[in-house]
């Protein structure tokens, strides 16, 4: 991410402008090229060493210096340094300081010359030498330890797209529109904004265009920045979507408010993977397991988020269809859904009638506190099971029965924890 | 609590807001109307306040008689008991009772003059899980180690790689930020220490987000440059209780005395920083960069980029202030103080760590900054605290909060115009000790923008006594 002062923008009639690079710009291009090879083959050297050399490079760069000062800022981020290369520094501190502080104590002769000597000597070193590696172990000093390596146009890309973050991060009210987009796309986005801690408002339009407004609680009192950092997480996300305009409204000056627009057109890669329709191996298994062991339902992925009481929204894994025409969507929540999934049970004991199955993985049962609400909630008992790697026939199957009103919770042992 | 019936009000704390329902689904206008801070959210389709208003809310619903039902806090009153019975000073007692009828307020108290004790008598008090901010990490373990001698159970931590919440438990701004959506109904009082940074960009929310009811603020200099003190008031309380330097000087406070030493440029040093001098004002001028004013300094970094001759100015500007600052005659003053107080504990204060380390190499004297690592740190503190290392070399991270109250001399060999920086150095040597002498030393070199620094960093009543620089 850039700092602010690498950030570069023009303001005008209240928009402001991200000014970004041409990534097809054959000098940028050897630019870029000529700073990834100095970072690609620094490892082993220092921090100093290769803070020289950059700035060597960027000594003759003829374009603005804020430019290659944000390339340089963006390489560093992806370079490692080795801490604690520093070994057997503190012990020499150690012993130095041992020598220097009882004399400090004591009478000191009136030209400090006399006094180095003295103590270097205690240590059998010049006192050139001691002052040269007293702190040696400085950040300064750190040897680079591994680089990720990218490519020119990789870097350009990378740093459009920190030029929107580094606005992104004074933002408070971020809008999106989709005019059109695959389900399956929307969903990553849509898990991606959960997964941000993002709170969203959806909607859609008679035309079938998703209008999603996004920013956190608090917002709604004060200009918040603190959901800044997770706004400008979100926006590679958002890269992928093969539509899309964002409307911001953002404060980089004190009491001024200015509108950032920009669409797909804007041609930014996202540097974030994209994992899109992609299904586990173990999910198609249950897919598997529910045509042969279930004939009655059939399972398939979501296309659509449901709406709730509460955030809203979510959007489940998984459709189950009945062949009576009954459905009901499947959420799983996983080792790494503490949050959510504490969110999702409270919003589900207000809700007047069940909308969904909570699938939850045994692991979320280490966080006490978690394993309490579970205890406790009607809904769970009725509507949820634990599983193990992943959701088998078997423990779904009661509770697709409840839902279908065969049978009761009392009856279903599988629920308790 | 009033109990809940049909048409009350359910309370839930969701990340930093209070979620306000009503069991019928539409909220009476009668009882919005008593209801401060409450809005509508149209995302969640519920009416929304920040937690920091829980109190009045609750207060608002209680007095009314409105019925309610609590799901937001999750604390209870909790049993914290002094393992020996401590005995105020007068002025402890006096912040004590103007703190105690409303439980919240800021109580700004010289440093040394044991805000930690105040804090856990008010603590013992109040009965509730309390979580204390700090803002260094050495602040946090040293809170911990009092907290823990003082009530003989363990303190939680959240910060530096800890995080284990307890009834009482210290963290530092920085973690209480990240963690406040999702423990801002755990705790019923709040303390700030050094709380005059509650009020920055970020850390405000750590305030805002929870729901605790009572709160303290505790700093030596609650006045801020940018005049924010008005969140930290809306915040956390109005200022109820203030004692300052010079009145608690010789009493609680050593008594002190500051020295202004001018320190001459070498020949050529003087040529050199007339030069670049010229260079970056003559840049300024040519440009109309008004410094002065509030944006000025964005405008000249702004403009140092767009040219050549920009780029210039601001190497000029660099040097020029490395010239003043670094000065050989200071380095020469340093080994001369370092001679006169042979026997005294000594604190070196510089702008940058470049300087700190530099005078480390040079003296072979031990220098702590943000680069210390834990460890090292606080062996180096024991060890100044104990004589075996008599002097310290600093730039910033003592100028707030660590305990060393053996230091009785300090050395600002190069600082800013803070006048709160400057009162926070001096207030390291002041907590008192039998027949502890403090001595302040600052070095300015003459005929640089130093003088002008060190005169607006003087404009506090702690330096009305010490005289004002020859020339300046």
């Amino acid at each position: 991410m850039l700092t602010k002062d690498l950030v570069r923008y023009r303001v005008h009639k209240q928009r402001i402008h991200p000014q970004f690079v041409d990534p097809n710009s054959p000098e940028l291009l050897a630019f870029a090229a000529s700073l990834l090879a100095l970072f690609a083959g620094a490892s082993g050297q220092t921090r100093t060493s290769l803070q020289g050399q950059v700035n060597d490079v960027i000594a003759v760069f003829p374009d603005n210096v804020t430019i290659a000062r944000g390339l340089e800022k963006l390489l560093f981020d992806r370079t490692e340094f080795d801490e604690d290369a520093s070994g057997d520094h503190l012990a020499f501190r150690k012993k130095v300081f041992t020598a220097s502080g009882p004399k400090l104590a004591g009478e000191l002769p009136e030209h400090p010359e006399a006094y180095r000597r003295e103590i270097a000597a205690a240590l059998g070193a010049t006192p050139e030498a001691l002052e040269a590696q007293l702190y040696q172990d400085l950040p300064a000093h750190h040897p680079v330890l591994s680089f990720k390596p990218l490519s020119p146009a990789g870097l350009l890309h990378r740093y459009n797209c920190a030029q929107v973050q580094g606005l992104l991060i004074r933002c408070a009210k971020l809008d999106l529109e989709f005019p059109e987009s695959e389900p399956a796309r929307l969903r990553q986005l849509l898990k991606s904004l959960r997964f941000h801690q993002l709170l969203a408002r959806i909607f859609r339009t008679a035309e079938g265009t998703t209008l999603v407004q996004v920013d956190g609680p608090l917002s709604l009192f004060v200009q918040t920045q603190k959901y800044g950092f997770n706004l400008a997480n979100f926006f590679p996300a958002l890269l992928h979507q093969p539509d899309w305009t964002l409307r911001a409204e953002v404060q980089v000056r004190k009491s001024e408010t200015h509108q950032l627009e920009l669409d797909n057109s804007c041609g930014i890669r996202s540097h974030y993977r994209p994992f899109l329709a992609y299904v586990p191996e173990a999910l198609q298994l249950l897919q598997q397991g529910v045509a042969a062991k279930l004939p009655e339902w059939t399972l398939q992925s979501v296309t659509d988020f449901l709406a709730l009481e509460g955030e809203q929204y979510c959007f489940p894994d998984f459709l189950l269809k009945h062949q009576s025409g009954a459905q009901v969507p499947l959420e799983l929540f996983h080792g790494w859904h503490t949050g959510p999934l504490k969110a999702r049970l409270t919003q589900l004991e207000n809700c007047p009638e069940p909308p969904l199955l909570l699938g939850i993985a045994r692991t979320l049962l280490k966080d006490v506190e978690l394993k309490g609400l579970l205890e406790a909630s009607d809904y769970f008992q009725s509507y949820g099971f634990l599983f193990r790697d992943t959701p088998s026939v078997e423990r779904l199957r009661p509770v697709l029965e409840c839902w279908l009103g065969l049978q009761t919770s009392e009856e279903l042992p599988l629920f308790r924890l | 609590m009033a109990s809940p019936t049909s048409g009350s009000i359910f309370l839930n704390f969701d990340r930093g807001t209070l979620l306000l329902r009503c069991s019928e689904g539409e909220f009476p206008e009668s009882v919005l109307a008593h209801l401060k801070g409450v809005e509508w959210d149209p995302r969640v389709r519920n009416y929304r306040a920040p937690a920091w208003r829980y109190r009045d809310l609750v207060l608002a619903l209680h007095t009314r008689g409105i019925p309610f039902k609590d799901n937001a806090r999750q604390f209870a009153p909790t049993e914290f008991s002094l393992q020996k019975p401590i005995t105020p000073r007068s002025f402890q007692q006096e912040a004590l009772e103007a703190w105690l009828p409303e439980k919240h307020g800021v109580i700004s108290l010289p440093t040394g003059a044991g805000k930690t004790i105040l804090a856990l008598l008010l603590i013992a008090k109040t009965q509730r899980p309390t979580l204390i901010h700090v803002p260094t990490l050495d602040l946090m373990r040293q809170w911990q180690e009092v907290l823990e001698s003082h009530l003989g159970m363990t303190v939680g931590l959240i910060g530096g790689g800890q995080h284990e919440v307890r009834d009482i438990t210290v963290t530092t701004y920085d973690s209480a930020l990240i963690h406040v959506s999702q423990l801002g109904n755990r705790f019923g009082m709040l303390v700030f220490d050094e709380c005059h940074h509650l009020p920055g960009e970020q850390y405000q929310f750590s305030a805002l987000g929870s729901l605790a009811p009572f709160r303290l603020g505790l700093t030596a200099t609650p006045e801020r440059g940018d005049g924010r003190e008005s969140v930290l008031w809306e915040l956390v309380g109005p200022l109820c209780y203030e004692a300052h330097i010079d009145e608690l000087q010789g009493n609680t406070l050593a008594p002190y005395r500051i020295e202004t030493i001018p320190v001459k440029l070498s020949a050529k040093e003087q040529v050199e920083y007339q030069r670049f001098r010229e260079c970056y004002t003559g840049f300024l001028r040519r440009e109309r960069i008004p410094l002065n004013k509030p944006n000025g300094w964005q405008i000249f970094l702004w403009k140092c980029n767009q040219s050549a001759e920009g780029r210039e100015a601001f190497q000029a500007y660099l040097t020029q202030k490395r010239l003043a600052q670094a000065a050989t005659g200071k380095i020469d003053w340093v080994w001369t103080l370092l001679r006169r107080h042979v026997g005294d504990r000594i604190l070196i204060f510089t702008q940058d760590n470049d300087m700190a380390y530099h005078l480390g190499r040079r003296f072979f004297l031990p220098v702590l900054t943000h680069h210390t690592k834990l460890p090292e740190r606080q062996a180096l503190l024991n060890a100044f605290r104990n004589g075996s290392y008599p002097v310290l070399v600093t730039s910033k991270v003592l100028n707030e909060g660590v305990d060393v109250p053996e230091a009785n001399v300090g050395l600002i060999v190069s600082g800013s115009g803070s006048v709160r920086e400057h009162v926070q150095r001096l207030g390291r040597l002041l907590r008192g000790r039998p027949g502890k002498q403090a001595v302040l030393y600052e070095l300015v070199s003459q005929n640089t923008g130093e003088q002008s620094i060190n005169k607006r960093r003087r404009q506090h009543r702690a330096y009305e006594r010490s005289g004002a620089l020859p020339g300046a």
